[in-house]
Order: structure tokens, then sequence, then C-alpha cells
């Protein structure tokens, strides 16, 4: 296993696209007074995001077909 | 109105289900049936990250600031992501190098420092006492809570209670308890500790059950939904501000800052490297972790704002540290004791595992970062001669432990009323991000250097603890509140919440972000250009190899291929045994002997790989910094080869192979300039050859033609005799002009010759004829000698007269000006006709006769500075007969005259014709 496992990068990229998303401007876009449902749209989008990101994140891990790495913890010398 | 009694039992008898919980699973690791080996029990274990500021303290912030509780779990979240990348290195290295806290961690990658494995250290320590106070406050405030409630006690009457009477000294108590019997059951070179973890994320689960229940009891139970109670919160003057973000600009860039500030806190705060790194099983379990730890986050906070709110809109406008306990006010006010109850377990659940891990994380970093180190190098001779050391350090593991918690209990009772929950535990988060620059640099930046870290860090701490630090100890009093309204001698640019005059605020009062922003930022620069700056030592460059690239060579486990040194395997036994006695360094070696299949009754003396691995065995156990002192003590260090020193730089070895590229390029480059020097050198030559070669017959044609016009009376028959000759002989120049033009095909091999049967002896005579006028003059007697019959053979004649026009004229030239003679012959033998040219000048040494037929070689001159022509003629001779498939070559002793002969083959002319052709494509080999 190395550091170029696609799995890794793609959650690298999850990363970014989330500082993305939880950063100014962004954020900007969604300070209204407007609502979601009666909840205020910033929560809304806040938690949405969230979620989302970890959805990806589970899809991500779950569907990237990757090599194992080794179970390499080492328990014998005590 | 609950009984003091009940909580108590209640408290005392969840603690009591935590020890039952850390003994079934340690007792389970024992017997190799480990029940948290798996990652959910991993990602529950992470989850120490919600400590009480989080069941608290988070509705407390929320009801005061709306979203700015939110950065706190979206760094963590954001972070689990780049875990793929950042985690998983750092877990592999702590593996490969047996690191066992995040102060070994640093020091270790800048060149086994026990200096900032100390600093590490004593940061931690100074930035996470207070985080432990928090955690002790919380619980006794939570018990004073709940035994008083509806009244609600003041936290300024915390400390006045004696400690003996404080739940929270007894809580420190059984705390430390807790630690010390299953964070130093043993010394484990792998600080692994199966029932702490256990019991860990057992409390993660508690704690969650329990705040989840209270939000929807609070949200279904006491409003009508959540967004009912949004709707509330809208129509309340107070709350309607919370929903958006007010403060533009500065606010959006805390708010990332924040963000940022958390995404280090859940990697680097000493409890989170104790459950992410130290006590992972499976690497693959951060597979899982990446969403369900972020899961958990979002489920925990999913809550708070309807918490918060309903606790404003029940309420009213408290002061936060009233705010604080909504969770477990709310169900009180409203008659749900046992669910208060529930809550309480649930805030103690986060409070105690927090206070576990953390303890155990910061003693581990105490003994092994600052105590061992000290031990070891000012040693009473004491330490030196104990035979065990191992109980020793236990013990300085358990004194640790109830140091740090006694520490906390101190802070708690002299500062903790001032401040709310939230930025306690902020404050303690920027003590660590501190550690950021040099973990994240170490990590990818092979340049970063020890020196670096220790500018950086220390400028970083300073600056955290004048902006951030000072605040709070002038809101409590200790410092004239001058130093905040005006700055230190009235400067205003130096207040200590508004440095340089830069407001990052998220939320009124904010000082983290602009606190953050300044330490962190200085902390940077000054690690960056420090390191740029300095030369890294030996050990400093290979750890930083290691580190760096660990998925290159962090496979073989025990193998460091930048150190080779030995040592006899009794001494490195004897250090195992002081530190980790008898019992577990046999098992270890014996371990080791079965992997490498090594005799101990044959070999004594230890490999490098063996001294690798004891010295890893001993950073588990005592860190990295003090058992590279304890083994390097008994080792003795072998001079490394060219070759290890090759591989110990890998910047040498980059750059070594840059210049393999470089050499192979510049050779190449090298060949190719030779190439064209050497087609240079061939045109020059060419033209040399072909002045020369045109030179001979003009010089017939003008020395001919220069007697006719000088000599009016020559006799007719002569004329005609000269005349036949000129014309014959501009014949040759005009044929030889056209095969000079063709010269190159000889030299490339590609000439095709003219091939007709020949008289060599009318050639002889012709050429003769043509030297006749030199020979004459020089009073040379020149003598001929032919076979009776016509030696005929299959050449290209033009090209074999040059040849013998080349010989004759070399043998005029160098007759002697008296008494020269010159004798041609021509020998007939069955496969061959030889041609011999003899003169009776100077002679040739024999070391020259090779020579004398290479290009230029025989350009030079060799008697009295004399030249001895072009030579060029000798070269083309040799390369004609040779396309002719004959042989060429000279006879000859100084002062006994020269014999050049060359030979032609006569046998079936047809396939002679074929075969020197065949040959003409390697001419000059």
């Amino acid at each position: 296993m190395n550091q170029k496992n696609p799995k890794y990068i793609r959650l690298a990229g999850l990363f970014a696209l989330g500082w993305f998303f939880f950063s100014y401007p962004l954020l900007t876009l969604f300070n209204t007074s407007c609502t979601l449902g009666s909840i205020p749209l910033l929560y809304a989008y806040l938690y949405l995001l969230w979620a989302a990101l970890i959805v990806m994140a589970w899809i991500i891990t779950r569907f990237s077909k990757v090599d194992q790495a080794p179970n390499s913890r080492d328990r014998s010398p005590k | 109105m609950l009984t003091t009694g009940t909580i108590l039992c209640l408290a005392i008898g969840y603690l009591l289900l935590l020890f039952g919980i850390a003994y079934y699973a340690d007792r389970r690791a024992d017997q190799k049936r480990s029940i948290i080996s798996n990652p959910y029990i991993y990602s529950l274990s992470l989850a120490v990250y919600c400590t009480a500021w989080t069941f608290y303290g988070s509705v407390g912030h929320a009801a005061h600031t709306g979203f700015a509780f939110l950065p706190v779990y979206i760094g963590p979240t954001l972070a689990a992501l780049a875990g793929g990348i950042v985690i998983r290195k750092i877990l592999r290295i702590s593996k490969v190098h047996r690191i066992t806290s995040i102060a070994d961690f640093v020091g270790s990658r800048y060149g086994k420092s026990a200096l900032i494995g100390g600093l590490v250290t004593v940061i931690a320590v100074l930035g996470i006492v207070p985080y432990i106070a928090l955690q002790l406050k919380a619980i006794a405030y939570s018990f004073q809570i709940l035994r008083w409630y509806p009244q609600f006690p003041s936290p300024m009457d915390l400390p006045h209670i004696p400690f003996y009477t404080d739940t929270a000294f007894f809580i420190a108590l059984l705390l430390a308890l807790f630690s010390i019997l299953f964070g130093t059951r043993h010394l484990d070179a792998t600080e692994r500790h199966e029932g702490l973890v256990a019991a860990i994320a057992f409390e993660s689960l508690v704690k969650l059950v329990a705040f989840v229940l209270v939000g929807g009891v609070v949200a279904f139970g006491l409003h009508k939904g959540v967004a009912s109670i949004f709707q509330s919160a809208e129509a309340n003057p107070q709350l309607k501000s919370l929903l958006t973000i007010h403060a533009p600009g500065g606010a959006y860039l805390a708010w990332s800052l924040h963000i940022l500030l958390s995404m280090f806190a859940v990697l680097f705060l000493p409890r989170q490297f104790q459950v992410l790194v130290v006590e992972n099983v499976n690497e693959n379990h951060l597979d899982k972790a990446v969403w369900l730890f972020p899961a958990y986050l979002l489920l925990i906070n999913l809550f708070v704002l309807p918490i918060a709110f309903g606790g404003i809109l029940h309420f009213g406008n408290v002061p936060s540290i009233e705010a604080d306990y909504f969770v477990l006010t709310l169900p009180l006010a409203n008659g749900y004791h046992n669910l208060a109850l529930l809550v309480f377990i649930g805030g103690l659940s986060a409070a105690t595992g927090m206070v576990i891990v953390e303890t155990l994380a910061l003693a581990t970093m105490i003994c092994n970062d600052l105590v061992m180190p000290l031990l070891l190098r000012w040693p009473p001779e004491y330490f030196r001669k104990q035979k065990d050391l191992s109980r020793v350090l236990l013990a300085i593991r358990r004194i640790s432990i109830v140091f740090v918690l006694l520490l906390g209990y101190a802070y708690y009772s002299s500062f903790a009323g001032f401040q709310a929950l939230v930025s306690i535990g902020l404050t303690s988060f920027a003590a660590v991000a501190q550690f950021a620059p040099a973990i994240l640099g170490g990590l990818f930046w092979k340049q970063g250097s020890r020196t670096g870290v220790i500018a950086g860090l220390t400028l970083g701490i300073f600056v955290w603890g004048y902006t951030l630090v000072v605040p709070t100890v002038v809101q409590a009093g200790l410092l004239p509140a001058e130093l905040l309204s005006q700055g230190p001698w009235g400067i205003s640019l130096l207040r200590p919440d508004n440095l340089f005059g830069l407001s990052l605020k998220l939320y009124p009062g904010d000082m983290i972000a602009q606190g953050l922003f300044w330490s962190l930022t200085l902390n940077t620069i000054l690690y960056v250009a420090v390191s740029l700056f300095s030369r890294p030592t030996a050990i400093e460059h290979t750890q930083a190899m290691l580190f760096v690239d660990i998925f290159k060579y962090g496979v073989t486990r025990h193998k460091s291929p930048f150190w080779k040194g030995t040592a006899s395997i009794p001494d490195l036994k004897s250090i195992l045994v002081r530190f980790l006695g008898t019992e577990r360094t046999n098992e270890a070696l014996s371990a080791y002997a079965q992997d490498h299949q090594i005799n101990w009754h044959h070999d004594l003396r230890a490999d490098p790989g063996l001294v690798t691995f004891t010295e890893k065995l001993l950073a588990g156990a005592i860190g990295a910094a003090s058992a590279h002192v304890m083994v390097a003590s008994v080792v003795k260090e072998e001079p490394l080869g060219l070759a290890e020193v090759m591989n110990i730089l890998d910047e040498t070895r980059q750059v070594i192979a840059y210049s393999h590229e470089l050499e192979r390029t510049s050779l190449e480059l090298k060949a190719a300039n030779e190439q064209l020097q050497e087609l240079d050198r061939l045109k020059d030559e060419f033209i040399s050859t072909v002045t020369h070669e045109l030179k001979t017959p003009l010089t017939s044609v003008s020395a001919l033609a220069e007697i006719l016009l000088d000599t009016p009376s020559i006799e007719p028959a002569q004329r005609k005799e000269f005349a036949r000759i000129i014309v014959s002989e501009s014949k040759r120049l005009t044929r030889l002009i056209n095969r000079v033009l063709a010269f190159q095909k000889l030299e490339t091999g590609t000439m095709s010759l003219d091939l007709a049967p020949v008289d060599i002896g009318i050639l002889i005579q012709e050429a003769t004829t043509t030297h006749a006028q030199m020979i004459a003059e020089k009073g040379i007697e020149l003598k001929i000698e032919l076979p009776s019959e016509p030696a005929v053979v299959a050449a290209d004649r033009d090209r074999i007269m040059q040849v013998i026009l080349n010989f004759v004229s070399n043998a005029v030239k160098f007759c002697p000006e008296a008494d020269g003679r010159i004798l041609i012959r021509v020998i007939r033998s069955d496969q061959e006709l030889r041609v011999e040219i003899a003169d009776n000048g100077r002679g040739i040494a024999p070391e020259d006769h090779g020579a004398i037929f290479e290009k230029f070689h025989q350009l030079r001159s060799t008697g009295r500075g004399r030249p001895r022509g072009t030579g060029l003629g000798l070269a083309i001779a040799r390369q004609i007969i040779e396309v002719h498939g004959g042989a060429i070559g000279v006879e000859s002793e100084p002062h006994q005259g020269a014999t050049f002969f060359f030979t032609l083959i006569t046998g079936e002319q047809d396939s002679s014709a074929g075969t020197p052709q065949a040959q003409t494509g390697n001419p000059n080999t």
C-alpha cells in the first residue's frame, strides 16, 4: 500500500471540496434569513453539507477497489 | 429532588462498571481474543474527542453565539477526510518506529531530539492541564446542579469547598487509579491498552445515547419538533440574531481558522494521538473511521441547537456558565429526573474518558520525554547500576499520572471558576495546534530541521501565551486590566486580545481566532525560515528520510538501511532487561530470533538489524531519544562503507542519481562531439588528400610543359612523348578529380572499384616515366625487374597507379643526394603478385612501420625537423590495396633503405573481383 492509493487521493479531493464549501464566500450565499422548512438556511446548509461529506466518504471507502494493507500490527513483543 | 447518595452511588457504580469492562477487555487481550480489534470500537474510541466541553459546553456556546460551536466538529470531519494521507502516514511511521506519544513523534522526527520531545511535553502539559481541569469542573458542577436544583450554585462557590469533601477531588483520584490500573499494567513496547480502549469506546456510546436522548426529549417532548423550536427562535429577538453570521469579512476568516484549529486538535491532542495512533490495532480500521467518526460527531451535534434555543426559550437570557448546563437543567426543570441522571452519567462519561486517556498520554510523555532523558543524562549511580529499571519506569509513569491529575485539580480549584468551558477548551486546542507546522512539515518536508522546530515552537507558544492566556489571567484579576484595554506600556498595538490591531472574531469576545492566527503564522514562518538556513545533522537527515519516505523504507520493520553498527548481544539484552524486565525481554528476543533464524548460542554479535530492533523496542518503553542514548552506549558504530554513505543521504542519493544521469548524458554528448570532431577531421583529411593527389599529376604536367617551353630545340619524338604524357596526366587529373569527389565513398566504405585486367609492368613503366625527370635530376639509378610474362591482375587501374606513383615519388624523395638507387620488382607467385619498390635512403625505424600507413600519424616529421611529406599518400595507398584485398607494408631498418611493397591477388579474376568489393565495407580496420 502506498500514498498514491486512489482511495486516499479521492478522500483528499473530498477534503478540498469540503473545505471549499465550508468557507467564505460560499457561506455568504446561505447567510440569509430564509428558511428551509422553517430551519434557518445557514444551519440547514451546514448540516446537509456535513452529512453529504460523510456519505461521500462512505461511498469512497466502500467502493474504491484497492489493495488492503496487511494486518501489520506487531503484537508479539509485549 | 435527587439525594446526594443516589447520585454518588450512581457515579461510583458507573465508574466500577468501567473498571469491569476494562478488566474484561484486558483479559481477552491476554488470551489473544481482542474485543477491540474492529473499526467500530476504533471509531468510538476516537470520539474521546467529545469531552464534557462538547457534552455541556457546545450548548452553552450555541446559546450565546449560534453557529460558532460547529467548527469544532466540522474541523475533525475534514481532518478525517485528509486522514487517508496524513493519519495513515503518521500511523505507519509510529508503528515502524514504535512511537508512543506526540512528543516522541516530533522528537524522533527531528533527529531523536530529547530537547524537542521535552519542549513538546512541556507545551502539552501547559496547554492541557486547564483542559483536564475543565473536565473536573464539569463533573463537580454537574454534580452540584443535580444536588441543589432548583438552586443554581454559583461557580465561584466551587473552589471554596475543601478538597477532602470535594467530589471532583475524589473523582480525580478514582480516575488516576483507573489510568494506573489499565494504563500502566506493564511496560508494553507497543503501549497498547485494550482494556482502556474498550472502556473509552463504551463511554463514547453512553455519552452519545444520553445526549441524543435528551435532545430528542427537548425537541419532541418539550417542543413540537426541531422546526417548531426554530420557529420560536425566529420570534425571539435574542435568538433571531444567532441564525445568521453577522460580522462580515473577519468572521468568515475566523470561522475558517476555527475549523483549522479543530483539525489540528483532533490530530495532535495527546489523547487523540493515543487513541488514533498508539492504540490502533490495524491500519485498515482507519477506512471505516473516516466516515464513522464524522458521523458520530454529526449525530452528537444534531440536537445542540434545539437544546440551546430550547434552554433560552425556557430560562430566558442566562449567563453562559448556566447555559453550559442546559442539557441538565432543562430535563430537571421539566421533571425528567431520571433523564437528568442519565445526562449526568453521559457528562461523566465524556469527562472521565477524556481525563483517563489524556492523563495516560501526558504521563507517557512526561516519563519518556522529560524524566527519562534527564535521568539518563545526569545519572545518579543508582540508575546506572539498577539491573531492572522497568519497575522504576512504571513508578515514574504512575507518579506522572497522579501528578497530572493533581495539577488539573489544582488548576480547577484556583482558576476554573472564571472561564466558560469553551474558552478553556479552545485555548488548549490552540496550544497543541502549535505542533502542526513541526508535524506536518516533518511528514512531507525533509528539510524541516530541529532548530527550525525549536525556534518555531518556542515563538508559537510564547505568542499563544500572550494572546490567549494573558487575557484570561487579566480577567481573573491577577494582572492589571489596563494591559487588555490599553496594551502594555500603553501601546495599543500590543494589546494581547487585539495584537497589531488585528480583529478576527467569530463571535463577540472571540480571542481564539486572532491568537491562533498570530501564534501559528509566526510559528510556521520561523520554522520554515530557520529550517531553510540550518544544516541538519546526519541523524536528523536519516530520521527525516525515514519519516517522509516511510512508505519506501518502512517495509522492513527492524532494518534501517542507513545505519551500521554492532553490539554484543549480552549488552543489548542487559539494557532490555533493565527497562522491560527479564520475561518480556526473553519473549521479544526469542520472537526476533525465530523470525530471523538466529541462534543465540552461536551468535554473540548483534547485527545492525538486531540493534535497531532493540532500539525500537526500547523506544516503545522509554521514548526514542532515550532509547537512542541507551543503545548508543553499548553499540560500536562501524564506519560506514561507501555504499552505506551513499545510502545515508537521500538527497545525496538523488543528487547522485541525477549526476549519473548527467554523466550519461554528457558521455552521450561527448561521444556525439567526438563523432563530430572525427567527421571534421575526416573532412580536413579529405581536403588534404584531394590537394595532395591533385598536385602529383599537376606537377608532372607543369614540369613537362616547362621543359617544352624552355627547350625549343627538343627533339620532335621527345616532344611528342612529353605531350602524350601531358595529355595522359591531364586525363588522369580529370579522372582523379572525379575519383576524389568520390573519395568519401572510400572513407564510408561505399566505394566501388572499377575492376579491369591491368598489366602492372606497364603501370610501373608509366609511373617511372612520370617521375623520370626527377629521377634524372637526382641522378638516381633506377632498376626495374619484371617477370617474363605480363603481370596481369584484376584491379582498378587508376587506383593502383596512384599507389605505384606514391611509392615511386617517396622513393625518389628519400634517396640520398648522391648514389641514390631505386629497385622496382614485380614478383609473381601462385596466388598473388608482389610489387616492391626499394630505395637506399635513411630507412624507417621498425616501430614506425605501422604508423606511417596511418592517416596523420606519419605527418609528424621524424628526422631533423624535415617533414617527410604529407604522408596521406601512404594512407590512401593502404586503403586502395586493402580494398583490392591485398596487403601493403614496408621492410626497413634505419640507414639501410626501405622496401615498400604491396600485393594483389591474382587468383580467379571473377571471384577476386567480388571479394575486394565485399571488403570495402570496412576499409579502415
